[in-house]
């Protein structure tokens, strides 16, 4: 997961918890606050009863209970009165339709000047009577300490439930749109957040050895990633110097290597044509060269290896085709040399931009190598042709091909598919590795396909010369 | 005609002039690009062989002080270092040719008469060996007076033989010759058979033997007794 969805989701989780504690705290709240209300009207019901008490005929004064006056929906509220003798002296028009069983209670939680008061058995209760829930109060009404009577009350609460309900519903909406529109904002502020490491990691991608001078651009060296930008620059830079360090390093050697070589060949290419030394001598003399000759190519491939740079490399217009047909002209010795067939399919004019020179070291190299594996009287195809805006060259034998598990290491250098028949087939180990840096120098592909016992196909491919180049 | 090396590694200077003291040159060699550059501008040269790489004043700064004080010899650079940008910057200074090391001396035989050739008048480029007239200005071959066509390749070889007439010529440095910076050690075989076609065209049905093979060791152009 990207540290941009982790910290949005991180986000979204703390906001989430935030707003759920504060709704739980809203909704409670609200809840008790309808509560009270609804027991504060309890009470001035209740206290109204009582003062209709006459103490001196020991009756409730019926029509002073008058607590129509004191509710606002009376109709629903469900009022008993009962008198000394648990007798219901008084119901309200909704007790009168119903007869909800509200036990009497026995206790006295409440004294008055002249009424004492209890609750319901465990204060209240509540009834669900016709889908209907109500909250029940049982109170005791005692005048001097006699009892004299009882007043059972149930209120209706499906209005304070429903408006609970309506709350909480408004609650979770709102937290899933509180959540929903947070996500997305944390996501779109983070993104804006990580953009530039986004930018510096691309940047960075870009930077490979062929361009290691390139550097990151800067925006405000004061903020975290200014610095980071910094460091990684002084990270490119070291990387820098120690890679030209051993390409210097590597260029010196080569020097140093080669002028004793020139010393020895001078030496000998001297002796060759003094008269006083034996033929024996003369020829193991030759061979010395040659094999002289062998080092400094090594060497000079290995430079040429070492360094990668493209400045290495002319750039002009120029005519593969006519490239490709040298080297057939010239390899077609060695062709003949084992009486192999080379067959040549040309399709005119594949113009690209390059280095003659080595274009014709790549090529030669690929028909070289054909021949040199390919065993006596095999064939070998060359197709050259245009592709859209590609050149197509391949190189096809059918030889006994290379092993599947050698391909991917063909191209590396110094590797050989057959450590015994190095030195007798000659070649340094460095062809392919050469040729995969001319094509690549020159921005083109090179790959090999190869079945065992029919032959390997060697195809390049190169882009054409365009005319803004 | 007289030639100076500007050249540090002692043994190699000496080696070549030797060599360039066999083929009756006269030679003068100084070991540092400061005493190059004094006996450059105090005698008269045919031709300069300079090292770039030198102790004191490096060849590339001998070259530019010689060419601003007009000194118009043919100057042949020797590098170790085969990169573009030295080629460029040597040729761009004045020099007239340049060679790799570790060089052939037949092919630095070659490039010293080539020079010396190209600086003399056209009339004399032509080099001339039994009844054959080789032009190296336009690149044609006469027997007899009668036009010879040889390929490019075929061409390279007989002039470079003849460059360096009374020597052996390995096919190595042949194949050095001929295909420079792109010669692949197993260009020696073409060789061989480059010489085969050239001897086709130029001995005339085996009345003559112009390329003589020397077993093991290469070809050899010598003067007609």
């Amino acid at each position: 997961m990207t540290i941009q969805w982790r910290l949005s989701l991180w986000y979204m989780c703390v906001t989430l918890a935030i707003l759920v504690i504060f709704s739980m705290a809203t909704y409670l709240g609200m809840r008790h606050l309808l509560y009270s209300a609804l027991d504060k009207e309890r009470d001035l019901i209740s206290q109204a009863i009582e003062s209709s008490y006459d103490p001196y005929q020991n009756v409730f004064k019926e029509m002073q209970i008058d607590p129509f006056r004191l509710s606002r929906n009376l109709k629903q509220t469900y009022i008993v009165v009962y008198d000394s003798f648990e007798r219901p002296i008084f119901h309200s028009p909704l007790a009168e339709q119903i007869e909800m069983p509200i036990p009497l209670t026995r206790q006295v939680i409440e004294e008055r000047h002249t009424i004492r008061m209890t609750d319901g058995a465990g204060g209240q209760t509540s009834i669900k009577y016709h889908s209907t829930t109500y909250r029940t109060f049982s109170r005791k009404i005692v005048y001097r300490n006699k009892t004299i009577g009882w007043v059972n009350m149930a209120f209706p609460t499906t209005e304070i439930e429903s408006s609970m309900h309506n709350l909480l519903k408004s609650l979770m909406l709102g937290i899933l749109l509180a959540v929903g529109l947070i996500g997305s904002g944390s996501y779109f502020l983070t993104r804006k957040a990580l953009r530039p490491v986004a930018i510096i990691t691309n940047k960075a991608r870009e930077i490979s050895s062929r361009n290691l001078s390139e550097r990151l651009d800067v925006y405000n060296e004061h903020d975290e990633l200014g610095g980071l930008t910094v460091v990684l620059n002084d990270l490119l830079q070291r990387l820098e110097n120690s890679f030209l360090a051993q390409r210097r390093f590597m260029a010196d050697a080569a020097h140093e290597l080669k002028t004793p070589l020139a010393v020895l060949r001078a030496h000998w290419e001297d002796e060759i044509n003094n008269d006083g030394i034996s033929q024996e001598v003369r020829e193991k003399l030759v061979q010395d060269t040659e094999i002289i000759s062998r080092l400094a190519h090594l060497i000079n491939n290995m430079l040429l290896l070492a360094q990668t740079e493209e400045t290495k490399f002319e750039r002009k217009r120029l005519q593969l085709d006519a490239v490709v047909k040298d080297v057939i002209y010239d390899v077609q010795v060695l062709a003949d040399m084992k009486s192999q067939q080379l067959h040549l399919h040309v399709t005119p004019t594949s113009e690209v931009t390059g280095d003659r020179d080595r274009l014709y070291q790549l090529v030669f190299n690929l028909v070289e190598n054909a021949i040199k594996y390919t065993p006596e009287k095999g064939t070998i195809w060359v197709h050259l042709e245009r592709r859209e805006n590609q050149t197509r060259l391949s190189i096809e034998d059918d030889g006994p091909g290379i092993a599947e598990e050698h391909l991917p290491c063909l191209f590396e250098r110094f590797y050989r598919v057959k450590k015994d028949r190095s030195r007798k087939t000659g070649g340094s180990g460095l062809g392919l590795a050469i040729c995969k840096l001319i094509v690549e120098a020159h921005h083109g592909t090179i790959e090999v396909t190869s079945q065992p016992n029919a032959g390997t196909r060697f195809q390049v491919r190169l882009p054409l010369a365009t005319d803004v180049a | 005609m007289r030639i100076l090396i500007v050249e540090d590694e002692e043994i190699l200077a000496s080696r070549i002039a030797r060599v360039l003291t066999q083929e009756r040159y006269q030679v003068d060699t100084a070991f540092d690009g400061a005493k190059g550059a004094r006996l450059a501008l105090s005698r008269p040269y045919d031709l300069i062989i300079l090292d770039i790489l030198l102790p004191k004043r490096n060849g590339i700064e001998v070259l530019r002080e010689l060419r601003f004080e007009g000194v118009k010899v043919p100057i042949l650079l020797l590098t170790a270092k085969d990169e573009i940008e030295d080629k460029v910057k040597g040729l761009d200074s004045g020099a007239d040719d340049y060679l790799t090391k570790p060089f052939a001396i037949s092919e630095l035989l070659a490039r010293i008469r080539s020079l010396l050739r190209r600086r003399s008048d056209a009339k004399s480029a032509s080099l001339e060996v039994g009844d054959l007239v080789v032009n190296t200005d336009k690149c044609e071959v006469f027997q007899h007076g009668k036009d010879i066509h040889l390929t490019p390749k075929e061409y390279a070889i007989l002039e470079f033989l003849l460059y360096n007439k009374n020597r052996v010529v390995s096919r190595l440095s042949i194949a050095e010759h001929v295909w420079g910076d792109t010669m692949d050690m197993s260009m020696t075989n073409f060789v061989e058979v480059h010489v085969k076609n050239l001897r086709k065209k130029i001995d005339g049905d085996g009345q003559r033997n112009v390329v003589q093979t020397v077993r093991g060791l290469g070809y050899i152009i010598k003067d007609a007794p």
